[in-house]
């Protein structure tokens, strides 16, 4: 094989370990005598994850610079996307030491679940490590349909199978906007590499323009679709809610980060000269994000769905990263990296602390069921306090530094750029948060403050696994939030981050 | 020889964490193990007191380490005039008031311990903190143990009052954050090379008038609620009414400061300009504080809430002291919080013991007391007294200062502002009267089975009752320690004044 082949198949490896892994564990399972053990799928899958994780740490000490081209520029290997391929891995692989419970509990541990999550996260990775806007659709929808399966896991249930059905349905749709962008951007730039579209923004005719405008606005719009932005969020909710536990830990987190970190690098390559598009698109729908998330979660009778709505209002945060970064702000795109894995952090602890006291309530968790938690659990109840507030952003957790960080850059650049909509978005940022406490506030209250009325959940220890989880993303939480002489503490992951974007700018 | 200031700070948090996992339930020995930590702290801090220096008015006891480099802020505390006392008396009050809480806290004590240890961990490091981002990170975590404290140990109301607390505080500070990510922004554009975020190095800072304003602003309501000045002082009565005894006495006596704190520490130096041009409106704020929540307290029927509201016009006189912008003014505003730390907690702890024996706040239970708890009762009015402002007392010298202060400023603020005092005159030795004078008749016979304050109780109410007095007669090494910050502070003003005026006429 020539050297290039070599090499592309070698930062191929993370990718094609995952799928390797799916089909091993889909084909050992259906070979197995049905009453077998079933704990090997999930340490199988475990141990595929953490090889990934090896080889892209590998190729991380291998690449300089600017990174490699494979499979003729359909592919790219480079900081960012190895940054990015590794926050998916470690949060499918907590995700995959939380499902346990929850599955053992449904009695539907089986391997379609490791398989889909194995397939998720290699269409995830396939989708941030690529220049090719075509590469980044088909490594998107290997995601979208792994998870549209995943959402609907649990068949008997009518809210999961309604979760799935919605999620494909809209997902669909916001794959048709994407597609429909892409060849109006195909059309425009002739080429779906990202520095040919930046290239074709700068040049070509009037005609390319409005293709590439259009284009771009479409693929825009797909990527709110997928992220649940203000007002394409409505499937978010009901998918949240519906979706087995872990799975809802997955979409919030490793989802999060690759659609995040994937749309970050178009906006960045791709749609850099398109600044004032981008920006004004930003702003609007950052503030809509922000301001509706926000103020739809106060509302809500079930944690699950508070904290889908959270999940929406962050994703107005990072869109000020964004939109700052359209703005031309430097420290902009590292502040949402470093954000979005700050959000996902804390989310996963939140929802897999929701998942153990499901396997506890079998029934999806109410703000009721939280009543004296902290003096049945107080170690998962500190670990929960410690996700909330993170997610609310009082320091010195990781939330916080998100927050400072992606708002820090829109006050930045706008008082540098003389530009004050992006200090209105910090205001609102900002104010949004406040509203943002008042659910956390409700749901801390409710664990720390109020007593259990009636029946209280039975009592089981947390599981090993599950705790060190938990315990692993707590610490992560605190850990990253203080960090000052620490070794790989806050400054680390900023320089992480600060040195993943960098061959971009 | 002193210890290492952060070491002092960050002692508690240590302690916070060894109480939590103390494998013991006896809640005896989690109270004597974090009660002793919290006075070994006091101990290791004391000796701040001898050290101190003070002649040239700067942070001394420094130390800095770097904290994240990528925005160039660090780990720097130090102790000056301004800070030195309010240091001091949060490692002061502290084991005290957790002595005071072993009847009113029945259950959860490790958690409670530890909320607390954690709590003056964060107070010690907002009045060390020299660095603007690690003010505003102590800043908001206090919020986070004082919500466990009112919201699982606090009264009836107590879930209302910790949501009400927490929803103000933070709406507060909320600004205050994009304050200083804004003044972290123009310093790194000042000067990219910087490496400290120091509260002497925003001073200096060129920005135009506007944004200025907003950052004055922006600073100003997160200290108005914490101070709290009217009409941003609603959250305060639900709180330190529903509070547990000891919870009352950190958040009266040290919380409140905080704002006030924060105005000496950030309002003024960095903003002198729109401090001056704000003082009017500001004054008259306080005043409105100082008489409507003295009124306030002359109808209260809850004796704990009429102390609450007298600690509000107490503090609204803070306040008054603090933008008089005068040497006098601001060293008695200092002073004022000091004393009223004492005296407030003081009658917090008093107003405690009765709630212990009886169960009831309310005046009307009480009465007659005097005959059978003869040295409460001395103890009471000699609070009291302290915090009318009996010459003699400590309360006296700092609202006499604060008071002169804003004569200096303005006459008939000053006339005003006595009114007040008069007031809290009127309501607090009518609340005496009521509580421990009269008959007891049929009403009240249950006060007949009252007994005194026992030897531990005598305990810790007699540091109170010894420094109340001191810090009434002894003010000159007290007020000799505290004014040359005070001089420094308004040099820096005058300086960012001078500044400001010259950019505006650059001609």
């Amino acid at each position: 094989m020539s050297d290039d082949a070599m090499q592309s198949l070698l930062c191929l490896a993370p990718m094609l370990n995952l799928v390797i892994a799916g089909l091993v564990v889909l084909v050992g399972e259906a070979r197995s005598p049905r009453h077998a053990a079933r704990g090997w799928m999930s340490a199988f899958t475990l141990l595929a994850i953490l090889l990934s994780f090896l080889e892209v740490i590998v190729i991380g000490s291998r690449i300089e610079g600017f990174g490699v081209e494979v499979f003729s520029s359909l592919g790219s290997v480079d900081p960012l996307s190895l940054f990015l391929s590794g926050s998916v891995l470690s949060f499918t692989a907590v995700v995959v030491i939380a499902s346990r419970d929850t599955l053992l509990r449904h009695g539907l541990e089986r391997g379609e679940y490791y398989a889909l999550v194995s397939f998720a996260a290699a269409g995830a990775i396939v989708m941030v490590s690529t220049s090719h806007l075509f590469t980044l659709v088909l490594g998107l929808e290997v995601m979208s349909l792994s998870l549209y399966a995943l959402a609907g896991y649990f068949r008997t249930d009518a809210r999961s199978v309604e979760a799935s059905l919605k999620y494909f349905l809209v997902g669909s749709f916001a794959s048709g906007f994407l597609l429909f962008g892409l060849a109006l951007i195909l059309g425009g730039a002739r080429s779906l590499d990202l520095r040919a579209v930046a290239a074709a923004f700068l040049g070509g005719g009037e005609d390319a323009h409005s293709l590439l405008r259009v284009g771009s606005g479409l693929l825009l719009v797909g990527f709110f679709f997928k992220t649940a932005a203000v007002p394409f969020h409505m499937w978010a909710p009901d998918v949240y809610d519906g979706s087995p536990t872990p799975v809802t830990g997955l979409m919030a987190t490793g989802v999060k980060v690759a659609a995040v970190g994937a749309f970050l690098r178009v906006v960045l390559v791709g749609l850099a000269p398109a600044r004032e598009l981008v920006s004004g698109v930003f702003f609007w729908v950052a503030v809509a994000t922000m301001v509706g998330g926000n103020l739809l979660a106060l509302g809500q009778g079930r944690v699950k769905r508070m904290l889908a709505y959270s999940s929406i209002a962050h994703v107005g945060y990072l869109l000020v990263g964004f939109a700052a970064t359209g703005a031309g702000s430097a420290t902009a795109p590292a502040a949402v990296l470093y954000g979005t894995v700050a959000y996902a952090t804390a989310s996963f602890g939140a929802f897999a602390v929701v998942a153990f006291l499901e396997t506890r309530s079998g029934a999806p968790l109410a703000f009721g069921d939280l009543h004296g938690l902290s003096r049945r659990y107080p170690f998962l109840a500190a670990a929960f306090a410690v996700f909330l507030l993170s997610l609310a952003g009082i320091p010195p957790l990781f939330g916080f530094l998100g927050k400072f960080y992606v708002f820090g850059s829109a006050i930045g650049i706008g008082m540098e750029a003389g530009d004050g909509s992006l200090v209105v978005l910090a205001v609102v940022g900002v104010a949004s948060s406040l509203v943002g406490l008042g659910y956390y506030l409700r749901a801390l209250v409710a664990a720390f403050l109020k007593e259990p009325d009636g029946a209280a959940l039975d009592f089981r220890r947390v599981r090993g696994g599950v705790a060190a989880a938990l315990a692993v993303a707590a610490a992560f939480t605190i850990w990253f939030g203080l960090g000052p002489a620490v070794p790989f503490g806050v400054s680390d992951l900023w320089d992480v981050a600060v040195r993943a974007v960098a061959p971009l700018r | 020889m002193t210890a290492s200031l952060s070491l002092v700070c960050l002692l508690p948090l240590l302690g916070a964490i060894a109480t939590v996992l103390l494998p013991t339930s006896n809640p005896r020995t989690i109270r004597l193990f974090s009660t002793g930590v919290s006075a070994l702290v006091f101990l290791a801090a004391l000796p701040f007191l001898g050290a101190f220096d003070g002649a040239s008015g700067r942070l001394e006891f420094e130390e800095s380490a770097s904290w994240i480099p990528a925005i160039g802020v660090r780990f720097h505390v130090g102790l000056d005039g301004l800070s030195l006392f309010l240091f001091l008396l949060v490692a002061f009050l502290t084991p005290l008031s957790m002595a005071a809480a072993t009847r009113s806290v029945k259950s959860r004590h490790q958690e409670f311990a530890a909320c607390f240890l954690l709590l003056e961990s964060g107070l010690l490091v907002l009045f060390a903190a020299a660095d603007v981002f690690l003010f505003y990170v102590a800043w908001e975590l206090v919020v986070v143990p004082m919500f466990l404290l009112i919201g699982i140990w606090g009264g009836r109301e107590r879930q209302y009052a910790t949501q009400k607390f927490v929803l103000f505080t933070v709406a507060g500070s909320l600004p205050m954050l994009l304050a200083v990510v804004a003044l972290l922004w123009l310093r790194r554009s000042a000067d990219p090379s910087a490496t400290s975020f120091d509260f002497s190095d925003l001073a200096g800072l060129a920005v135009d008038p506007g944004t200025r304003r907003l950052l004055f602003l922006a600073f100003f309501v997160s200290f108005a609620v914490k101070v709290p000045l009217f009409p941003l002082h609603t959250w305060l009565p639900p709180a330190h009414t529903e509070a547990p005894t000891a919870g009352s006495i950190v958040l009266a006596g040290l919380l409140l400061k905080l704002g006030g704190y924060g105005f000496l520490r950030v309002s003024l130096p960095l903003f002198p300009v729109e401090a001056a041009a704000a003082a009017p409106w500001i004054a008259i704020l306080a005043l409105a504080g100082i008489l409507g929540s003295a009124l306030a307290a002359l109808v209260q029927s809850d004796l704990k809430r009429l102390v609450a509201y007298s600690s509000v016009s107490h503090m609204g006189l803070a306040v008054l002291g603090v933008f008089s912008l005068n040497a006098v003014g601001v060293a008695g505003s200092i002073y004022l919080m000091l004393g009223h730390g004492l005296t407030t907690g003081a009658l917090f702890l008093l107003v405690g013991m009765l709630h212990d024996r009886r169960h009831s706040r309310e005046i009307a239970d009480f009465g007659g007391l005097a005959r059978k708890m003869p040295l409460f009762s001395a103890a009471f009015v000699f609070v009291a007294l302290g915090s009318i402002g009996l010459p003699g007392l400590c309360g006296f010298v700092g609202e006499f200062l604060c008071l002169a202060g804003a004569f200096f400023r303005s006459k008939w603020t000053a006339a005003v502002a006595v009114a007040g005092v008069v007031l809290s005159a009127w309501y607090l030795l009518r609340a005496s009267g009521a509580t421990l004078f009269g008959p007891i008749g049929p009403e009240n016979e249950k006060n007949e089975a009252m007994r005194d304050v026992d030897s531990r109780e005598v305990l810790v109410l007699a540091p109170f009752v010894a420094m109340i007095l001191v810090l009434g007669v002894a003010s000159k090494p007290v007020l000799a320690r505290i004014e040359p910050a005070v001089s420094v502070l308004l040099e820096t003003m005058r300086d960012g004044s001078e500044r400001a005026a010259s950019l505006r006429s650059p001609r």
